[in-house]
């Protein structure tokens, strides 16, 4: 087996560690998986292992690299490569991303950390020269999770709304207000329109992405660093063997791991 | 294990909130006549003129308590005023009463003015339903009464009779100083006493001043003296008599003359003036007190009172909906007797079965407001139907950028406490979804957890509100790599409360707020804010519960008399113009 600490997608993170089977002694007979070719010839067994340990099924969504080696199964790092990166992002975002990367180093002759506060700070205030504001009191736009078909559908359901005459006396009841949706950094309307903000008396030491997004429109370059910051959020996390380990022994909590039930693999082809 | 029985929602409000509501609704004197009278009968032959003050102040309380289901049993105390203008006995001729009376009022529904309301009708009150708890003031007529009476009625007959030259002089007292001679008798005046000679008689000894002429030119025969006579007694349930002219058969009894100046012929002039005395005194006619006994005072109040209130309803409670053309629904009440709750259920959801008390859920708030589980299971189907139309037809395919899925099972399920392994009520979330992946065969995906609902209260210039969000369990804030998922199953929740509380303003009461900007802002009144046009009652909702019979909100009531203050009228932009 090999070490493959450097072959993480993220090595800032470091999400693979050790690829030895995390309980000492694997239960399975050794597989090796070298090329796509032989993960694909392999996917029934592969699916077997994991069906009948579901507990290890489930900590594919922790990190898969590392539940393979707890089931066995020795990949090379190209693979390795393939399935975290595959994981991580959709074809889509996963070709913004590199995109992005590409552009900013290429600008700024640097790799862009826009989820390092104190590196975006620097970013703005240094190397783009601009002005600080004052963001205090305000929120970023963001857009719903629903689309408008079934926010319309929604709305319909709901009894139709009449306002107070005018001049009545305010209610003596309780002003309920229902929030339908959490505010996420996946879903900043990077299109909506910006307040005029006024310039801070002081430059903030660290900008994180929720003001970042104040600054979207001041330079072409902000708009791209906040969009790539969005998208590493939104990247599948790859937990690190630590993490991996502590969450598999039940000692760190996990939403995946207390939410998934079970990840079962048809081990028939399906239609 | 009900929360709001066979209809959507159920509002709990605590006995001593209800009893505080009373008092202030009690103050209005238009709805709740506090004088009643004068009120005019024949008691025993008398005119009896009526008036009725009935209290409610610190030293003599109106209340109430709840006596079953579907009975309030108020308790108020009054003064009863009864004006006998003719009593024989003047001290008598007003007399003030002071009355407990319990009195059930049934807690039940009707229209009024177009709109259904709850409140509370003695139409079916009959005297049997009237308890007198306690019955002060009334008279016990005694001897002081009679002899009083005797004294009273003294003024209104001859004092001086003739008869075949004889002169009979009935003193009492100095009430007649125009007598000559004056009275200088013993007893001085007319005295009384009650015995018993086998029935009931009242002893009178009554001073007397006889001139008799004697034959053979003897001078007259002159004396003081006095009479003494027993007159039969006659009690009934209300009123006790007094027969002044009935001379008793009894000889032991017979009334008697005694003459003080001595002389041969006194005994002669006694037995001739004994006719004439037993003449006189019935001139006293039938002296009858209006005297009610305990039980008959007690008779007469109940059928009095059941008469007054047979034809009284009170409404109570009106919710108003925001859209008069869809009234709120029929409320019904139930009183939680053991617990000391009011329940008042809203929007009658299943007509199949007798409507039936629900379960108190109040705790130790002052108000509760609950959503029954049928009503949530139904805003909850509808949100996971608008949302995930295709989910019962081959699956729903969600398509995001961190990638695809189809959601193959989905169930929101309200879970109480202490399930799941979770310590707060919750909604279990259950699913399955199958996964795409790039280049890799799609797993089955099963999922389940808690979602809470956070509710936080908040309060803008004295205006109280509560902030509802759904959060799912076990998930860390700063996960953003989880928003995705988040993203599918919080909106359900969601919207599920949103309906939930749009609902609230239809069938329990209250109104979207148009000063307030936020398109999700509502208000909600679980109690009607004004009731009977003089008590303003401000319910603030301050948190929510979940639990596997629905949702319970709790809150608190404030309650103050109705009026217009200078906040008010500067906040309706209605203060007085020059």
């Amino acid at each position: 087996m090999k070490k493959n600490r450097d072959d993480s997608p993220d090595k800032a993170k470091s999400p693979v560690g050790s690829d030895r089977p995390e309980s000492g002694e694997s239960a399975f007979e050794p597989l090796e998986i070298d090329r796509h070719i032989s993960l694909a010839a392999n996917q029934r067994e592969i699916f077997r292992r994991f069906n009948q340990n579901p507990d290890l099924a489930k900590m594919l969504l922790i990190n898969p690299v590392l539940a393979f080696a707890d089931a066995g199964i020795t990949l090379t790092p190209e693979i390795k490569r393939h399935v975290l990166e595959t994981i991580q992002h959709s074809p889509r975002m996963r070709l913004r991303r590199s995109e992005l990367e590409g552009k900013l180093r290429e600008q700024i002759g640097e790799t862009a950390q826009p989820n390092n506060p104190a590196w975006v700070s620097s970013f703005l205030f240094n190397k783009l020269r601009l002005t600080p504001l004052d963001t205090s009191g305000y929120e970023p736009q963001y857009v719903e999770p629903l689309n408008a078909e079934i926010i319309k559908r929604l709305q319909a359901r709901l009894p139709k709304r009449r306002p107070r005459p005018a001049g009545k006396r305010k209610l003596m009841g309780t002003l309920i207000s229902v929030a339908p949706w959490k505010p996420t950094i996946r879903r900043f309307d990077l299109e909506a329109a910006l307040p005029k903000l006024k310039a801070s008396r002081s430059t903030p030491p660290e900008v994180t992405l929720q003001h970042l997004y104040f600054y979207k429109d001041s330079h072409p370059l902000v708009r791209d660093l906040l969009e790539l910051g969005i998208i590493q959020r939104r990247a599948f996390p790859i937990h690190t063997g630590d993490s991996y380990r502590q969450i598999k022994d039940g000692n760190k909590p996990n939403a995946f791991r207390s939410w998934i039930k079970s990840i079962r693999f048809s081990e028939k082809p399906k239609r | 294990m009900s929360l709001t029985s066979n209809f959507d929602f159920c509002v709990e409000i605590g006995i001593a909130s209800v009893k505080d509501i009373f008092h202030l609704a009690f103050k209005s004197e238009d709805r709740y006549p506090h004088n009643v009278g004068p009120i005019t009968r024949n008691l025993s032959g008398q005119e009896v003129t009526i008036y009725v003050r009935v209290l409610d102040d610190e030293t003599d309380a109106a209340d109430l308590s709840f006596q079953d289901e579907k009975h309030i049993l108020f308790s108020f105390p009054f003064e009863l005023t009864a004006q006998i203008p003719d009593a024989p006995d003047p001290s008598l001729s007003q007399i003030t009463l002071k009355v407990r009376v319990d009195i059930p009022g049934l807690l039940t529904s009707w229209e009024e003015e177009g709109a259904e309301v709850l409140g509370l009708s003695f139409f079916d009150v009959t005297a049997a339903d009237v308890v007198i708890q306690s019955l002060e003031g009334l008279p016990s007529i005694n001897v002081d009464n009679f002899l009083a009476a005797i004294h009273s009625r003294y003024d209104t007959i001859p004092h001086v009779y003739n008869s075949g030259g004889n002169k009979l002089i009935l003193y009492d007292d100095s009430r007649d100083i125009a007598l000559i001679p004056p009275n200088l008798a013993t007893p001085f005046d007319i005295q009384a006493a009650l015995e018993t000679h086998g029935t009931e008689f009242l002893k009178i000894t009554a001073p007397i001043y006889v001139d008799v002429p004697l034959p053979s030119n003897l001078p007259n025969y002159q004396s003081y003296g006095r009479v003494i006579f027993w007159r039969p007694v006659e009690r009934t349930d209300a009123s006790i008599t007094v027969h002044m002219g009935s001379e008793p058969a009894d000889p032991t009894i017979k009334s008697q003359v005694e003459l003080d100046q001595a002389h041969f012929a006194r005994a002669q002039i006694i037995a001739a003036l004994t006719p004439l005395l037993v003449s006189t005194l019935g001139a006293y006619g039938d002296i009858t007190e209006p005297a009610l006994s305990d039980s008959a005072a007690r008779n007469l109040l109940k059928e009095e009172i059941a008469d007054y209130m047979k034809t009284r309803r009170y409404p109570v409670y009106s919710p108003t909906s925001p859209d008069p053309s869809e009234p709120a629904g029929t409320p019904v009440g139930f009183l939680l007797v053991s617990a000391g709750v009011l329940s008042i259920l809203l929007n009658r959801r299943d007509s199949s079965v007798a409507d039936h008390a629900p379960d108190n859920f109040l705790g130790s708030a002052q108000l509760a407001l609950a959503v029954g589980k049928a009503k949530v299971k139904e805003e909850t189907d509808a949100a996971i139907e608008e949302q995930f139309p295709d989910l019962n037809d081959g699956g729903q395919f969600i398509e995001t950028d961190e990638g695809d899925a189809t959601l193959n099972e989905l169930s929101v399920e309200l879970s109480d406490p202490g399930t799941h392994d979770q310590a707060a009520g919750h909604l279990w979330v259950t699913g399955e979804a199958e996964v795409h992946i790039d280049c890799w065969p799609d797993p089955d995906v099963s999922f389940e957890g808690p979602i809470f609902i956070d509710a936080t209260t908040t309060d803008e210039d004295g205006q109280c509100g509560l902030h509802l969000q759904a959060r799912a369990g076990d998930f860390d804030i700063d996960e953003s790599c989880c928003d995705v998922f988040l993203d599918l199953i919080i909106p359900i929740v969601g919207w599920i409360m949103l309906a939930i509380v749009e609902s609230l303003i239809d069938d329990v009461g209250g109104e979207l707020i148009d000063s307030i900007t936020d398109s999700q802002t509502r208000a909600i009144a679980p109690i009607p804010p004004v009731i009977n046009g003089i008590a303003e009652v401000t319910a603030c909702l301050t948190g929510l519960n979940v639990s596997s019979q629905g949702l319970v909100l709790p809150g608190t009531i404030s309650i103050r008399r109705l009026g217009e203050s200078f906040e008010d009228r500067k906040a309706d932009h209605d203060l007085p113009k020059p």
